[in-house]
């Protein structure tokens, strides 16, 4: 039987069939990982419990559980009881997680085997994982090029198929950005839609939980796996009216006008090749302008910055991680920082210190909040179908293809504006997908180096079902086309 | 700007050489920043106050049986010391 091109979708037939085991799938997968991983790097760490896991899962049977013996990975800044969990950082190198994220706890009960833990940029922070302690991710497509980031190694698992799904973290672009690097599909959700406790804070108004996978439908499978209120998360929604929200007949889709200088040229022409999709699917396209998502960027390394330098403030050779030794309290404290974090996080802490210091504050971290104000209105007037709104909003996931390992490496400024089309929904909290450009005949857009081009669709909040629907439908043009 | 002072309000020792070239960084992308002064926040007090943001608290009861989690937790810890996190002292 061949595996190749698995899906959740289809592994969960084969396994309720008993055509497999979930024992064999965990064995397929491992074996293809200890192929690659040398060469990607996707993988810090692979479980030696993982097929014993499955295993177990085979005794249990089958059960009405929805993952079951389905194998993920799992970002490096989730964490799993007694696994180390290091955020791709030096100063947690030897941390084992003391409890299991509460996305954890759900994957688990819905029986799902961890493969592993994935790179990813120190504490998620960077677009192209080489900011990680543990080297950088290569691109399984072409190996000169990275990953994307921070989610570079959920990305690079599930796109050299090293698993069926994985957890990212999506903070300014994490989870869409690397997903539409490496070919595959990657959510987004609405600000409060996924508990993050268990979830190592970078920037809290801004961090989510969101799946890595290789069709729509599989990335819907893995979110409603995880979604929900939780009692450990006071920010997860109690409201999650996501369920109930159907969508039919003709939508209204948004493109996004956006500046085309400084773009790829084959991206700018993958977006009218995607609305051309969408008005065969009997949708309508406008063109939408918001004028104050410009400042999405500037407004976003001001407020993470600030929000990083006082979530890192825990990271002090005291409670856990890495502890160097100095004269004083003090000295403890400067020499554990220093050895523990690398460049960029160093340096967002020392920006966010900036931002939130007497006699700043005003200029830039309180001006930067009112802009945040002033985009999310931006939003609320795109999405206001009364007044000619649409129900969801079309833009390219990157500026660019995948660059090269060490292209923007040394120019921090250069690598902020990788988020330029993924910062603006995550101002107004707004639910996001990253996936792969369709074009008629073949069945995935790429540029002339065969590397994938992404199309990012934004949905008003709790629209995941919006983007689920849109996101299935874009996809079977492919399909459709490639057998016609 | 003051690097130095910085480093000691964010606890972190910092080379000469990463001050200096944090130095030059900062001035790129604080000059980025800077097109924020352009956005027109003028109505923004009304805008902020129709958002509905409220605090999500909890009752404080049920709690869990003491040192329940104490012994996972120390784990972690550098230095431990009958049950406690052991750190050097606050005050010389």
């Amino acid at each position: 039987m061949s595996l190749n091109n698995l899906t959740i979708k289809k592994a969960q037939k084969l396994l309720a069939d008993k055509e497999i085991s979930a024992k064999e799938l965990a064995a397929y997968f491992l074996k293809i990982i200890e192929e690659k991983n040398k060469s990607v790097n996707a993988y810090l760490e692979v479980f030696g419990d993982a097929l014993g896991e499955a295993e177990k899962l085979d005794k249990e049977g089958i059960g009405g559980r929805m993952l079951l013996g389905i194998p993920l990975a799992v970002k490096d800044n989730i964490l799993i009881k007694g696994k180390t969990c290091s955020a791709g950082s030096k100063i947690l190198q030897n941390y084992k997680a003391s409890y299991d994220a509460t996305a954890i706890k759900k994957l688990k009960s819905a029986g799902a085997v961890f493969l592993g833990r994935t790179n990813m940029d120190e504490f998620a922070m960077g677009a192209s994982t080489e900011n990680s302690a543990y080297g950088v991710t290569k691109n399984p497509i072409d190996l000169t090029r990275v990953s994307g980031g921070s989610s570079g190694g959920s990305a690079a698992a599930v796109a050299m198929d090293g698993c069926l799904g994985a957890l990212g973290s999506d903070t300014g672009g994490s989870i869409r950005q690397p997903a539409s690097f490496c070919g595959v599909v990657g959510l987004n959700p609405t600000y409060g839609a996924i508990s993050r406790s268990g979830l190592i804070a970078m920037a809290s108004s801004f961090d989510q939980i969101g799946p890595i996978a290789k069709t729509v439908e599989d990335a819907e499978i893995i979110f409603n796996a995880v979604k929900g209120s939780d009692p450990m998360d006071s920010t997860s929604s109690s409201t999650p009216d996501f369920d109930e929200k159907k969508y039919n007949g003709k939508l209204k889709i948004g493109m996004l006008k956006y500046d085309k200088n400084g773009v790829d040229k084959e991206i700018n022409e993958s977006m009218e090749k995607s609305a051309k999709i969408f008005k065969d699917l009997g949708y309508e396209i406008l063109e939408i302008e918001m004028p104050n998502i410009k400042y999405s960027v500037p407004c976003y390394y001001i407020l993470v910055p600030a929000e990083v330098s006082s979530n890192l403030a825990r990271f002090d050779g005291v409670k856990y991680g890495l502890f160097k030794e100095g004269k004083n309290l003090t000295e403890d404290y400067m020499k554990t920082r220093e050895a523990g974090f690398g460049p960029e996080t160093r340096r967002r802490i020392m920006l966010g210190t900036y931002v939130l210091s007497a006699g700043y504050y005003d200029a830039y971290y309180a001006k930067a909040q009112k802009v945040r104000e002033l985009i999310k209105k931006d939003f609320d007037r795109a999405f206001d179908l009364k007044n000619g709104g649409v129900d969801a909003i079309i833009s390219p996931v990157s500026p660019s293809v995948s660059f090269k390992i060490g292209e923007k490496a040394n120019d921090p400024l250069k690598m902020y504006l990788e988020d330029i089309f993924t910062a603006p929904a995550k101002m107004a909290g707004l639910p996001a997908m990253s996936l792969p450009v369709r074009q008629a005949g073949i069945p995935s857009g790429l540029n002339p180096e065969g590397l994938p081009i992404g199309l990012q669709i934004i949905a008003p909040r709790f629209g995941e079902n919006l983007l689920f629907e849109i996101g299935k439908k874009y996809e079977h043009i492919a399909s459709k086309n490639q057998m016609a | 700007m003051e690097i130095e002072k910085l480093a000691k309000l964010a606890r972190i020792n910092l080379s000469s050489e990463e001050k200096e070239k944090l130095q030059k960084e900062f001035e790129a992308i604080l000059g980025y920043i800077s097109i924020l002064k352009e956005a027109d926040t003028g109505d923004w007090e009304d805008g902020f106050s129709k958002r509905e943001i409220f605090n999500a608290t909890r009752l404080d009861e049920n709690a869990h049986e003491a040192e329940k989690f104490t012994k996972d937790l120390l784990e972690g810890a550098p230095f431990t010391e009958g049950g406690y996190v052991k750190v050097k002292h606050v005050f010389e």
